[in-house]
């Protein structure tokens, strides 16, 4: 037998139960219709959408012990932010932000500085001068500085945070804390300051997959920006494994659309040898739910829509809980504590957008950051310079190979010799 | 603008009559026994030999005609509509102003004018009997060559231009019909009324079946020395041809248009079931037929019997999504092996084949079975008749039937569709696997695919089994060897080539199945350059005009 049972999932079949079931395969053997049938009440229940259901196949199934590997390709990813509000509506208040929701401030008191009179004020203001605006927004620092790259010569106005209890993510320092927030499952402890401190952030607001933000910079994915790769390979079985190896790899090729506009599933990708963009997690699979092991760190390609941003998400004490969908795919969460000064960064690198089209005062978001910052204290100021975050992902089959193809990944491990040619249709960053 | 006064406006069909050549530029040459519509391919591939590669040819080309199982057969039925001449006209001008160009002037082999703002008819001779022998592949009679040049002198004395009057006279070739058509014509009669195809004729029926495009200068040459119309001169020609790797270029195209490849300019799927599905992958699923086939069979002069169970083929990114295999090579393409149990093998189990022959959102075995049939059998399935219920095959109201074999078997309870539903079902449902893109899947509406079959009495199993089965089936070769031979001639399968037919099968088969060796064997045979008169012409049928005018009625039959 092969060791892996990537291509070949119907060997995964004998132990009643496998987590990808759209690729369940027959043999063009005689095993045939009695098999075939016993095959497709797997499928069935593998397809039921509750958890639950794997738990009883898996628990009525003998459990094998193969070697497997899935290979995925992100289709979405985003900050995992809870929506207390009505349906579709992102800026009316809900239980998160009873207060509402920001653009934050307005331009007029943005403006407002030491030397700036009220008429260049009012200057600015008019629509007509937006070019002006655009020049010199950046510039109001009581010696002109540029507050995008030094937020703190300007005030901090105020950015009104979270004050609802319910939140994603996960419970990373372990204690219940009156500040912690509770998922909507009812898990309590739940770290996620940087939904704290951003989550009232319209343009960030929304159902799951439904934000502004979040479409926007998904569909910035979607044409080519970047690539994020995931492969899991276990020793035992897919829905019950303690020794799984998750690896995040970036992309040397453009993410492929189908005809939708999705993001197309089975296409092959090489990896960017990157190691800043590239961890290999220890995780165990528990009735269909991959979970790391303990805290981890993780590095992978960090969505975003320039770029000139920062590149990497990095995060510490990392916690990761994915689950294969029934279609093949793989989604969950994945989160821990980030430098919060990356995050404020890669809003600031094209400020104009973030001040002028996302409507925040850029100064008020780094204050924000800095105050809710819960982790990795610096041991001479005491100012903590990390925050919990938690981030949603979704992913479609693919296959991942060598940087210069040749080899297929089939475990997930450091890739770290130099890419090869690009493929056919394009690399990215 | 001679050649536009002859033709503009009028339609022009291609009546592959035997007949005494018409008055006109073509009265000097011999006999017309033959005529066919070059295809686009070839329309393409002969510019690009004769002015250059970097050439760009863009306008529509006239629809391809089939006939019998095959567009070489059809391209002798064609006929030029108005519109078609309008897309002509425009690709010529476009043409010959590239050619003609300052950037492709100096290629001009030949001459260059003593004063390039006057006209010069000792150069334009020049250029116009040498580019006219390539493009009309015999030399120009004196009337065809005097009339370019004098339209180049006025051309060029109103525009101060030589090369403009060049211009117009590469036009008035390329919109000619001994351009647009291939015009046979015959050397003598023997006392049947069989004619015996000139030299010129038989380099053109060469080229264009083994490298599907206009005879080179060599060919030209062994034409115009009567060493084609001689054993050793073919068979010199043949060698020369046969181990060229131009060979892949005209079994690529025979092979396109066997197995109907063209389809796929028509072809649409349902986003909402086949996502996948894009220009890219249609052209792709395209190419990779031809690049199978033609390694097999030309570059791996290999069995023809296997390309019914290799698994060998070449592939894409785009490619390996539907087939749902990873693609490790770095370039576009790249030679690839499907595993022995991916359920891949053959040209049957190519994203071609099988969703060319499907409906846009479904499978259909039974497109799958009557296209089988008829490109690798020979066996066309007459068409349903008109009063047949097709609700319980197409239908989706009866939810109790899952699956295609269960719509079938109730479909085939009723008699006037069992006859043919008996030969046609068992390859379709045999490749049921496979869905309206060619991507496997083992379940239809939740129900596992029963993919058993049974023709003749003996049972088999899903593409693998079919394979085999088609693999020792002797009609196989018979057909390949049927589809060849009326590529070459561009006219059916009569009864009186049956004999023919027969013994090169059986060279063929005895040859190890190796399709050079057929070509070898066949285009050396003396029968493949002779034209009988049609069972009209044989009671004297009067004679028509080559390319005479028509309605478009008439045009369009």
């Amino acid at each position: 037998m092969p060791p892996y049972g990537y291509l070949r999932p119907m060997r995964n079949l004998q132990a009643g139960l496998t987590a990808n079931p759209g690729r369940v395969r027959f043999r063009t053997g005689a095993r045939n219709m009695a098999e075939a049938a016993s095959e497709v009440s797997m499928k069935r229940l593998a397809l039921a959408p509750v958890i639950g259901l794997l738990l009883t196949a898996a628990a009525a199934a003998p459990v094998s012990a193969a070697a497997w590997s899935r290979a995925f390709v992100v289709d979405w990813m985003e900050p995992a932010f809870y929506h207390g509000g009505a349906g579709d509506d992102n800026t009316a208040p809900g239980t998160d932000c009873p207060k509402g929701t920001y653009p934050s401030h307005p331009m007029e008191v943005v403006l407002k500085t030491g030397w700036r009179s009220q008429a260049d004020i009012d200057y600015y203001r008019d629509a007509e001068h937006r070019e002006a605006l655009k020049r010199v927004l950046r510039f109001r620092g009581p010696n002109y500085e540029n507050v995008w790259e030094e937020p703190t010569e300007a005030p901090d106005l105020g950015l009104q945070p979270v004050t609802g209890h319910i939140g994603y993510g996960f419970n990373l320092d372990g204690k219940v804390k009156k500040t912690d927030f509770t998922t909507p499952d009812g898990e309590k402890g739940i770290d996620n300051n940087y939904y704290r401190a951003g989550g009232c952030w319209a343009s960030y607001r929304g159902e799951p997959f439904k934000s502004q933000r979040g479409v926007g910079i998904n569909n910035y994915m979607r044409d080519g920006l970047y690539t994020i790769l995931i492969v899991v390979s276990g020793t035992k079985d897919p829905a019950n494994d303690d020794d799984v190896t998750l690896g995040f790899y970036q992309g040397a090729d453009k993410v492929v659309k189908d005809a939708q506009g999705n993001v197309a599933s089975d296409a092959t990708f090489a990896v960017e040898p990157n190691p800043a963009t590239q961890s290999i997690i220890k995780a165990s699979i528990k009735n269909g739910v991959l979970e790391t092991k303990g805290p981890s760190e993780i590095r992978l390609r960090d969505e975003g829509w320039n770029l000139s941003q920062p590149a990497q998400l990095q995060l510490t004490q990392g916690r990761i809980r994915f689950r294969f969908t029934p279609a093949g795919g793989l989604e969950g969460l994945f989160g821990g504590y980030r430098d919060w000064k990356v995050l404020y960064r890669k809003q600031a690198v094209n400020g104009r957008d973030t001040e002028m089209n996302q409507g925040i005062d850029l100064p008020s978001f780094y204050y924000a950051l800095q105050r809710y910052a819960d982790a990795d204290p610096d041991p001479k100021t005491g100012q903590n310079r990390r925050i919990s975050t938690a981030y949603r992902l979704r992913a479609v089959p693919a296959f991942v190979v060598a940087p210069d193809g040749g080899e297929v990944i089939r475990q997930a491990r450091l890739i770290d010799h130099h890419a090869g040619t690009p493929m056919a249709g394009g690399a990215n960053n | 603008m001679l050649l536009v006064a002859a033709v503009a406006g009028l339609g022009l069909v291609a009546t592959a009559t035997s007949a005494p050549s018409a008055s006109g530029p073509s009265a000097a040459l011999p006999q017309v026994v033959g005529l066919r519509r070059l295809t686009a391919s070839q329309y393409r591939q002969s510019v690009a030999d004769i002015f250059g590669r970097d050439i760009k040819i863009t306008g529509r080309f006239e629809p391809e005609v089939r006939r019998d199982g095959l567009i070489a057969i059809g391209s002798g039925e064609a006929a030029i509509s108005t519109s078609g001449m309008e897309q002509y006209f425009g690709m010529a001008a476009s043409i010959a102003e590239q050619a003609t160009d300052a950037g492709h002037r100096a290629a001009l082999a030949g001459c260059k004018p003593a004063d390039p703002a006057a006209a010069d008819d000792a150069c334009a001779t020049i250029l116009v009997q040498r580019y006219g022998r390539l493009l009309f592949r015999r030399p120009l009679s004196a009337q065809q060559a005097a009339q370019r040049v004098a339209l180049a002198h006025r051309v060029a004395e109103a525009d101060h231009d030589f090369y403009s009057g060049v211009r117009e006279a590469f036009t008035s070739l390329l919109t000619s019909p001994d351009f647009l058509f291939r015009i046979e014509r015959a050397a003598s009669r023997g006392p049947d009324g069989t004619a015996e195809l000139d030299g010129y004729s038989r380099a053109s029926r060469l080229s264009y079946l083994l490298w599907n495009t206009t005879p080179d200068e060599t060919l030209l040459q062994a034409a115009e020395t009567g060493a084609l119309m001689t054993d050793a001169g073919l068979r010199a020609q043949l060698d020369r041809m046969t181990a060229s790797p131009r060979l892949a270029d005209g079994m690529g195209a025979f092979f396109d248009d066997m197995l109907q490849l063209e389809l796929f300019s028509k072809q649409t799927k349902d986003p909402q079931f086949y996502p996948k599905y894009s220009q890219l992958l249609a052209a792709q699923a395209r190419e990779q037929t031809v690049r199978t086939l033609v390694d097999q069979l030309v570059t791996k002069n290999g069995d023809y019997r296997d390309i019914f169970t290799s698994r060998d083929t070449f592939m894409t990114r785009t490619l390996a999504m539907v087939y749902q295999v990873p693609y490790v090579a770095r370039t576009e393409w790249a030679p690839y092996t499907f595993e022995a149990d991916s359920g891949r093998s053959g040209v049957l189990t190519q994203i071609s084949f099988l969703s060319l022959f499907s409906h846009p959102g479904r499978s259909s075995p039974v497109k799958r079975g009557v296209a089988l049939n008829e490109i690798f059998l020979c066996q066309p399935t007459p068409s349903p008749p008109a009063n047949v219920d097709f609700s319980i095959v197409n239908g989706t109201s009866m939810t109790q039937l899952k699956t295609s074999r269960a719509k079938l078997e109730a479909h085939a309870t009723d008699e006037s569709c069992a006859s043919c539903h008996t030969s046609v079902d068992p390859p379709g449902l045999a490749l049921e696997r496979f869905d309206s893109l060619g991507a496997h899947r083992d379940l239809e509406n939740g129900v596992p695919i029963d993919v058993h079959a049974e023709i003749d009495g003996k049972s088999f199993e899903g593409a693998g089994g079919l394979g085999l089965l088609l693999h020792d089936n002797p009609r196989v070769s018979s057909c390949l060897v049927r589809d060849l031979y009326a590529s070459a001639t561009g006219r059916s399968i009569a009864a009186a080539d049956k004999p023919l037919v027969n013994s090169l099968t059986k060279t063929f088969s005895g040859g190890g199945y190796r399709i050079a060796a057929l070509l070898r064997t066949m285009a050396l045979n003396p029968a493949l350059y002779e034209v009988r008169p049609s069972p009209a012409q044989a009671t004297a049928a009067p004679p028509v005009k080559v390319a005479r005018l028509a309605s478009s009625k008439e045009s369009n039959r």
